[in-house]
């Protein structure tokens, strides 16, 4: 019985409890936080130009104004968070190298902690997720205490995964034990340390935080799911310590209709097989063989089932589960090649991506939705991992720039008829414009409008009447006017009174009539002015216009044709890397996928041979009589040989062969988990 | 105005209006002197003969003036004052010392109705200012008529004004032109009508 | 006005209700015919002296309603825009003088009111039926005729007011 639960452990810890990822939401994307990276107050136009882009996710125009308005000098204010959202932005796109080199040198410079901090954590996050660990660790250092409890509980928690994921687990967990965090990544964390616990074989204080996790009340669906996972470890690290009848009720806590629920149904059916009770193991096992095939736990039942009925002594019915066992396998291995065979067509990727909305570029994408193909079935595993997941994002990025240049060369191609064109307009309108700007004289015109206005305010304000008199009033009145002098010297002449009173009377007659129409004259001449001021607006606008089209073009459009011209060249160099990149990409990815199935090929094919093997046994016991005894007929339960680890996630190093310490490797983000049923969300 | 009228006049105001006035016509300065001269000395282009020539200048020069001063006066008239010879032009005028404010002139004409006018603030200042209004230009018969005109207004204690005059003229062949002169230089010192007619 | 004018609009608009309004000579569009009324504070106004300010020109009535609904709404405009450089005068045409002054004195708006016992400036203006409300430009010229007047009709005087002031 021993032996049984001994030779069971590479297969179910290897199987499972290696592929149990970390409950780590900590490297989930998270859309980065803007306040971050860009501050509030806009100085330079440009660079609001750039934010604008930039909260509405796209990235990629975003980025591109950002460099043109840098080169063009046209954020000068704004340098520095320029610099920043620069550095975030190439981390959106992948370019983490970049991404680095800027955030340090600016981290040189005299910036605000608070901007600094962020800078690091993202820095250190993004590395962390390209699996560079020590820099994700260096970075990650960098960044103070005092930050926002969100940032740090995050930060946290990705230093102590990268601890765990480099084996070092003592450090995690001191790591994990002297910090206290907000009460959803305390479960997390706590998990994480279980595991790392148990990998130390420190299975008594792992217990406790296990159990922790396991009992906790919530209803969020991923501290839920985090539940199922800890109870399942908890459940698999006690079989696996030959206490079985422990590992039975903590493997029953895991939900039925949750992800986990297949591993926990074979774990519960071991735990009674583990005291001997074979009948009883025989109901959740029968129940999971009914389960679907891709489902490692349900491979693995099929040759649970009739190893217990083996052991029942029911030979019979052992022999026909094994024959079916051996005959699904079969089949299902076919299914697996036909995939295999599919996926090398190169057709994978872009129906992968084919429901995507294609116009965008941004950090947190990930693929959601899963197409409804053959390979499909094997690959939610496989697709749920990081690694997959940022290859895809490349290939991705790789299509949308692809796109992106050839909108490109068609513009490129415009410019040159437009370069043509403005060559020939612009030499025909040289000499014109000259004349223009010679010929206006505006200064000289406003300084009439305005003196003429001030004028006519003088004639109202001191109501001259004969200021605004027709030219033959005006003589008219100057005549009076000289008449009144002569006057005024006679004044003492008698001859003159009856010459003085008609005088009088005219000058009056004249006054009267200058008085009546002044009014309505004194408008005429407003509106002359207003006129005369909508027409010189008019005339500077032109003047302006024209001043900055003879200085905007360039003497040598020649300039502008040659630029065109390298831009072109670099468009069909970049197009051709791109396409090369792209090509690559795609087998890497295909590769990738291709592995899965092989491994899943591979325990299958395991299985398969356990299961022959055990078939044989049981034809020559019934043959040969009762004399073998049952126990050593049926040899080895079905397990799997010691150095097949039945299907690690490729993202996560497999850092120690399954029949040592076999532990649950670090917890990745909460949809990477190769076995479970798929759950491919955000 | 047309031209017809223009030409008529010409001759016939120069002789009614100009009574003290030696010429109807401007004479051009050299030509005209000699024949209607009463002053000595022709003018010799030469240096003029000591003292005498400077009084001679003088005087020349005085009667040039009031020669052109009478010129200018009649083209004035011509082109401010003109009646038609059937016509008759009434003007208002003002000669106020204390503030007096005109609200209405109305003036008839043998007993019917010419001209009701209110005055704005405006064109009672204008009036204040020496301006001069042609209230009236109509055609009347020859012979005699009537006119009354009464004014309204303000003084300054708010005191409404009406006053009246009255004046009998005669209607020749010429025009006619009566001034309606609102006055207080009189012994009341109240604002009065006084109608001048000239001749 | 004179009753005889009123009659006569009254058979004039009986005729006129079968056929098109087009018929109506329209003042819009040329000079408004000068004359100066006396005001309710005793002043004299000449309309011509307003030249260079856009005028809302306002012939109401005391007997009827829409002339009297419509006065505090042109209180209203006046006060807005006088200082933009309108002018709003309401002329009186009722013949019952007393009457209309009294009932002027009584809304106290902050427009001149003028009163016009005659017969020819009605004439001058083709009145026939009040309110009547122009609006003059700054040169003297009709731009815009409305007769009648609805509660919140003067957002369309706005309008046009605005456009005005602007030239």
């Amino acid at each position: 019985m021993q032996g049984v639960i001994n030779s069971l452990r590479p297969l179910l810890l290897g199987g499972l409890l290696l592929a149990a990822p970390f409950a780590a939401s900590a490297a989930k994307n998270v859309k980065p936080d803007p306040n971050g990276l860009a501050p509030h107050a806009v100085q330079d136009l440009s660079y609001g130009d750039v934010l604008f882009y930039f909260f509405q996710d796209d990235y990629f125009d975003s980025i591109t104004r950002l460099l043109a308005a840098r080169q063009l000098g046209r954020i000068p204010h704004t340098a520095e968070e320029a610099e920043l959202l620069l550095g975030g932005l190439y981390l959106s796109l992948g370019e983490h190298v970049e991404a680095g080199r800027i955030f340090e040198a600016l981290l040189k410079q005299n910036t605000s902690e608070y901007v600094r901090n962020r800078a690091w954590f993202y820095l250190g996050k993004v590395w962390y997720q390209r699996g560079y660990l020590e820099e994700s660790e260096r970075a990650l250092r960098q960044v103070s205490d005092k930050m926002d409890p969100r940032i740090n509980a995050e930060r946290y928690m990705l230093l102590a995964q990268l601890m765990m994921r480099q084996g070092r687990y003592d450090e995690a967990i001191t790591a994990l034990g002297s910090w206290h965090g907000a009460p959803d990544w305390t479960a997390y964390a706590q998990f994480n340390l279980g595991v790392a616990l148990v990998r130390r074989d420190r299975l008594a204080e792992a217990i406790t935080y296990l159990d922790r996790v396991g009992n906790m009340q919530t209803r969020s669906e991923e501290l839920l799911a985090l539940k199922d996972k800890a109870n399942l470890a908890l459940g698999f690290a006690l079989l696996q310590a030959q206490r079985a009848a422990e590992a039975k009720p903590i493997l029953q806590r895991v939900r039925l209709e949750g992800p986990y629920s297949s591993k926990a149904l074979l774990g519960v059916g071991w735990a009674d097989a583990g005291v001997g009770e074979f009948k009883r193991a025989l109901v959740p096992w029968l129940a999971l063989r009914k389960r679907s095939l891709l489902d490692s736990a349900v491979q693995e039942s099929f040759l649970t089932v009739p190893y217990a009925y083996s052991q029942l002594s029911a030979m019979g019915q052992a022999a026909e589960f094994y024959n079916s066992a051996i005959q699904s396998f079969d089949s299902e291995l076919k299914r697996i090649d036909d995939s295999i065979e599919g996926i090398r067509s190169g057709k994978l990727l872009d129906r992968l991506l084919d429901d995507d909305k294609k116009d965008t570029l941004t950090w947190y994408w990930q693929l959601t939705t899963v197409p409804n193909a053959p390979e499909s079935r094997y690959l939610y595993a496989l697709l749920a991992s990081n690694e997959f997941q940022e290859g895809l994002k490349n290939y991705r990025e790789l299509n949308f720039m692809s796109r992106n240049l050839d909108d490109w060369r068609d513009d490129v191609s415009a410019y040159d008829d437009m370069l043509d064109t403005r060559q020939e307009a612009y030499n025909r309108r040289v000499p014109k414009a000259d004349a223009v700007l010679a010929a206006t004289d505006l200064d000289g015109l406003t300084q009439k409008r305005v003196d003429f206005e001030s004028r006519i305010n003088e004639i109202e304000k001191s109501n001259d009447v004969a200021a605004l008199g027709t030219p033959e009033e005006q003589q008219t009145w100057a005549r009076l006017k000289r008449i009144e002098e002569y006057l005024a010297a006679h004044s003492d002449d008698p001859d003159l009174s009856e010459m003085r009173e008609k005088h009088r009377l005219m000058k009056g007659v004249m006054y009267w009539r200058l008085s009546e129409s002044f009014k309505a004259r004194l408008w005429n001449e407003r509106r002359s002015v207003k006129e005369l001021e909508g027409q010189l607006k008019e005339t500077q606008k032109r003047a302006v216009l024209v001043r900055q089209a003879r200085a905007g073009t360039p003497l040598t459009t020649g300039g502008y044709a040659s630029r065109v011209a390298a831009i072109r060249a670099r468009i069909d160099q970049l197009h051709e890397r791109m396409a090369d990149v792209s090509e690559r990409q795609n087998l890497f990815l295909q590769s990738l996928a291709i592995r899965e199935l092989q491994g899943q090929k591979q325990r299958i094919e395991v299985y398969q041979v356990q299961a022959r093997y055990e078939l044989a046994a049981i034809y020559d016991r019934t043959s040969n009589g009762p004399q073998k005894a049952p126990n050593t007929a049926p040899s080895a339960p079905p397990n799997a040989p010691p150095n097949v680890p039945p299907s690690a996630p490729p993202n996560v190093p497999s850092d120690t062969p399954p029949n040592t310490a076999p532990s649950a490797p670090p917890d990745t983000p909460p949809n990477a988990a190769p076995n479970a049923p798929p759950q491919v969300k955000r | 105005m047309n031209l017809k009228h223009r030409i008529v006049s010409i001759m016939v105001c120069g002789a009614l209006l100009s009574p003290g006035l030696a010429m109807t016509e401007p004479p051009p300065p050299a030509t005209a002197d000699a024949p209607a001269a009463d002053a000595p000395a022709p003018p010799a282009p030469d240096a003029p003969p000591g003292e005498l020539k400077t009084l001679d200048q003088e005087v020349q020069g005085l009667k040039k003036d009031v020669v052109d001063l009478n010129k200018d006066l009649f083209v004035l008239q011509e082109e401010l004052l003109f009646p038609a010879n059937t016509q008759v032009a009434l003007y208002i005028s003002m000669d106020v010392g204390a503030f007096f404010a005109l609200d209405s002139v109305t003036v008839k004409i043998d007993n019917k109705e010419v001209k009701n006018y209110l005055y704005t603030a405006r064109e009672a200042d204008a009036l204040l200012k020496g301006g001069v209004q042609q209230i009236y230009l109509g055609n009347l018969k020859v012979g005699k008529h009537e006119l009354v005109a009464f004014f309204t207004g303000k003084g300054p204690v708010e005191r409404d004004y009406k006053r009246g005059a009255t004046i009998n003229f005669d209607k020749g062949v010429g025009a006619k032109y009566l001034e309606l002169k609102i006055t207080d230089r009189v012994p009341k010192h109240q604002p009065e009508f006084m109608i001048k007619d000239w001749e | 006005m004179r009753k005889a004018l009123l009659v006569g609009s009254l058979i004039l608009s009986a005729a006129i209700a079968a056929s098109s309004l087009a018929a109506a000579p329209s003042i819009v569009g040329k000079e408004a015919p000068d004359f100066v009324l006396r005001g309710l504070d005793g002043r004299n106004l000449r309309l011509s002296e307003f030249r260079g300010q856009v005028v809302l020109l306002n012939f109401w009535s005391r007997s009827d309603g829409d002339s009297r609904q419509q006065m505090p709404a042109l209180d209203r405009i006046n006060i807005t825009y006088q200082r933009a450089g309108l002018v709003v005068l309401g002329v009186s045409v009722d013949d019952d003088l007393r009457r209309s002054k009294e009932f002027a004195a009584a809304m106290g708006v902050s427009y001149p009111i003028l009163f016009d016992t005659g017969t020819q400036i009605g004439k001058d203006y083709f009145l026939q039926k009040t309110p009547m409300t122009i609006l003059l430009d700054r040169s003297g010229v009709v731009r815009y005729s409305a007769v009648g007047f609805k509660r919140g009709g003067e957002r369309v005087y706005l309008d046009k007011i605005r456009e005005l002031l602007r030239e």
